[in-house]
């Protein structure tokens, strides 16, 4: 009996963490895992030291977390032909491009463009047989096995209703819609044509936002997030790099990827309480949106777009025993009970390829292979609808302002 | 596997049996490892609403391309398993279990303990059971059963062999819904008999461990009486060495003892003393034991119904309640106000 009760002794002690046996673990590896049972999981030996992250100084980047594993294709698979039509030859046409030129496989059969010299030149650079402006030609082809629309956002919509009716697979680029009621009628295009829409929310894709997570599904339940998604929106309209119509539809244009990422990190809100002010009477210089997501349990998070502010997007999970920290979005940390602050590391194909993208694509031929909508992290059309109901929701200011104030009210520190 | 899925490597195509786990914790994370390192069963799909459930599945299986889905019905009607395993916290397994049934799910379902955090939700449950067609088991995983130590102390109980089971003490520095729930329902399982009344204490606090904050379940001592005249108490604190942990069976001619570390069960009678069963203690054996009961009626391990999960809620319930008023005996069957109490439990 004493020898249980040793025994039971020596495994409580060991449970509540690794500080009480530290002198059995090397520093590093103490850095590293949470508790020796943690360090036992990993098979006991700590993860081949890593280079730090891009962007991230050595300095800071102390030690990389135990979660990593690599997305790209493995050699020596019989993979099925998959041959995709591609909507779109512009900057982000060309991210997309890259990615499947690489995947096993996967030719681009057919281009539709709008027109430009940008089409011809794209076309030879990645061997498409044929280019296009025909829309209606386009979608009826049968050496098409799915869509990937990379339009632009003005497009989005009428294209992916075309693509949809074809009863073909379709990878789009967001916004789906430009409100939630325009992607709700691609949902039920897709719904009627039995087949499915992928919206590309590549940030749902990043590997050290998957490698952050393993880590923090260890550390107890998530309390909470913060999401902070400025955009310098006066300033990219002064460019004008996009069409008027983009500035008008900024909101949902651009902000879009920033509550995504949240509600796919911590669900649906029960309730979401909102202070919005898009400032449209000053061309939305300087709009803000806030919002305070309640999820039940105790468990909330606080969304914050300050528009016309350093353009640097920050995500903040919060768990019982440790918390994630990204910021960019492209570079995180996992930081530890014990406040061991733990580099994130990347997959070399978020290096390789624009983060998100080659995961995210490779998820969806893949789904078409199989002939099944893809499951998670993917943005389904029904996901992105939801999502965009969320953004109306926090647009829908439900907290009201102070009273306008005289004199006119100052910027704080101003 | 069809020709579609050729490409997809290492989705264990040699196992006999196909399973779809809902919700993806901590736990279910470790009977997945279990069942398929095993090698007699193929995790289909899983489905999980948390994103970080999601990456630390990915952490794991990412090769075996195993889809991971937000919502049950995805999960069910995409994959079609055999067994659907309900794995979520408490909270949240009556909602899963009814999507299991409003998506027309054919299959077997077992469903983690403790069944629902108030008996209002568990009664719910089973009303939607019984409005369903009979043609699915639907089990609660109370894994002591599935142990074969625990099934030869239920023999010798039915066998009558040391006459009536009169009092069954167990002791455990344990919380009592987390793991004394089991315990809780090996006892009903042994009596065989309808709850009478419940008296508790109950610790003043409960511990903070892997589940969260937010849940509440304490240890302490607690009274069972049946309405065939057995009883039962549970000693969930921490105890002196020499108190005999574990649980002991008190019998007209006999008593019963499993030690605390679940390893082997001593019978003794005027007759001498006996080894019943020894085993190594592995949960997650038993976990397995429970997933073939399911698919193969054949098997010794006798299941636990949703009424006798909630019968072990009840418990649960009633200790609570006790607890709040001075330790006043609770009688069965519980009042309206204390069925629908949702406790926090995980």
């Amino acid at each position: 009996m004493i020898k249980t009760r040793i025994k039971r002794a020596a495994k409580r002690t060991l449970k509540a963490g690794y500080h009480a046996f530290g002198w059995v673990l090397p520093a590093r590896v103490r850095r590293e895992f949470r508790t020796y049972r943690q360090f036992r999981r990993m098979g006991g030996q700590p993860p081949a030291p890593a280079p730090a992250p891009a962007g991230i100084p050595a300095a800071t980047a102390v030690a990389t977390a135990p979660y990593y594993w690599e997305r790209r294709e493995r050699p020596g698979v019989d993979r099925p032909a998959v041959r995709v039509g591609l909507v779109g030859a512009g900057n982000y046409a060309q991210h997309h491009l890259k990615v499947l030129a690489d995947l096993d496989r996967v030719t681009v059969t057919a281009l539709l463009t709008a027109g430009a010299a940008r089409g011809q030149a794209t076309a030879a650079r990645y061997n498409i047989p044929l280019v296009t402006q025909d829309r209606g030609q386009f979608v009826q082809r049968d050496d098409i096995d799915c869509f990937v629309v990379v339009a632009s956002a003005r497009y989005m919509h009428e294209i992916t209703l075309d693509c949809l009716a074809t009863g073909k697979p379709v990878l789009l680029e967001k916004p789906p819609g430009i409100t939630a009621l325009e992607t709700a009628s691609l949902v039920q295009q897709a719904l009627a044509h039995h087949t499915f829409g992928m919206v590309c929310m590549n940030r749902r894709f990043y590997s050290v936002l998957e490698h952050g997570l393993a880590a923090l599904a260890w550390a107890g339940p998530i309390r909470g997030a913060v999401m902070e998604f400025p955009l310098a929106f006066t300033s990219d309209r002064q460019s004008r790099r996009l069409a008027e119509w983009d500035y008008e539809h900024y909101y949902m244009r651009n902000a879009i990827h920033g509550v995504d990422l949240l509600r796919y990190v911590m669900g649906d809100p029960l309730a979401v309480h909102s202070l919005a002010w898009p400032n449209e009477a000053y061309a939305g210089a300087a709009a803000s949106y806030a919002a305070l997501l309640d999820y039940g349990q105790g468990v909330t998070a606080t969304v914050v777009d300050l528009w016309d502010t350093v353009q640097r997007p920050r995500l903040h999970v919060v768990a019982e025993s440790g918390w994630l920290e990204f910021e960019p979005l492209e570079a995180g940390w996992f930081i530890s009970e014990h406040q061991d602050k733990l580099a994130l590391r990347p997959d070399p194909v978020d290096v390789e390829y624009r983060p998100g993208v080659y995961a995210q694509d490779l998820h969806f031929i893949n789904s078409v292979r199989r002939g099944v909508a893809p499951a998670r992290p993917a943005c389904l059309l029904p996901d992105a609808y939801r999502t965009m109901q969320l953004m109306e929701r926090i647009q829908a200011n439900s907290l009201s302002h102070p009273a306008p104030a005289a004199p006119a009210p100052t910027l704080i520190n101003a | 596997m069809s020709a579609a899925r050729a490409f997809e490597n290492g989705s264990g195509p040699g196992a006999a049996h196909t399973f779809t786990a809902l919700g993806v914790g901590r736990h279910a994370f470790a009977v997945i490892d279990y069942l398929l390192k095993a090698g007699r069963w193929q995790l289909v799909s899983a489905s999980d609403r948390s994103a970080a459930a999601y990456a630390r599945f990915q952490s794991s299986y990412h090769d075996r391309q195993i889809p991971f889905y937000a919502s049950v019905a995805e999960a069910l009607t995409a994959t079609q398993p055999e067994v659907a395993y309900i794995a979520a916290t408490a909270p949240a397994h009556v909602a899963l279990a009814e999507s299991v049934l409003a998506a027309g799910f054919g299959g077997q379902l077992l469903i983690e303990k403790p069944i629902a955090c108030s008996l209002a939700e568990a009664d719910r449950l089973l009303e939607g059971l019984l409005a369903q067609p009979a043609t699915r088991r639907v089990a609660v995983n109370f894994n002591r059963r599935g142990a074969p130590l625990y099934q030869s102390v239920k023999a010798v109980v039915r066998s009558g062999e040391l006459g009536r089971l009169k009092h069954i003490d167990y002791k455990r520095d344990m919380k009592l819904s987390m793991k004394g729930s089991h315990y809780i329902d090996l006892i009903n399982w042994y009596m065989g008999a309808p709850l009478a009344t419940v008296t508790a204490e109950l610790a003043a606090d409960s511990s903070v461990d892997t589940r969260g904050a937010f849940f509440y379940d304490p240890g302490g001592w607690v009274e069972i009486e049946y309405a065939s005249g057995q009883t039962a108490r549970i000693d969930a604190v921490d105890h002196f060495p020499d108190l005999g942990e574990g649980l002991c069976l008190e019998f007209e001619l006999g008593r019963i003892q499993v030690d605390v570390n679940e390893s082997a069960a001593r019978l003794m009678s005027r007759q001498g003393e006996r080894e019943l069963a020894a085993e190594a203690a592995v949960t997650y054996a038993w976990i397995a034991n429970v997933f073939e009961a399911l698919v193969s009626p054949a098997e010794p391990c006798v299941l636990c119904s949703v009424a006798e999960a909630a019968d072990s809620l009840a418990v649960i319930v009633a200790a609570q309640w006790s607890h709040r008023h001075g330790r006043a005996p609770v009688a069965f069957p519980l009042p309206a106000d204390i069925r629908s109490e949702v406790l926090r439990l995980a």
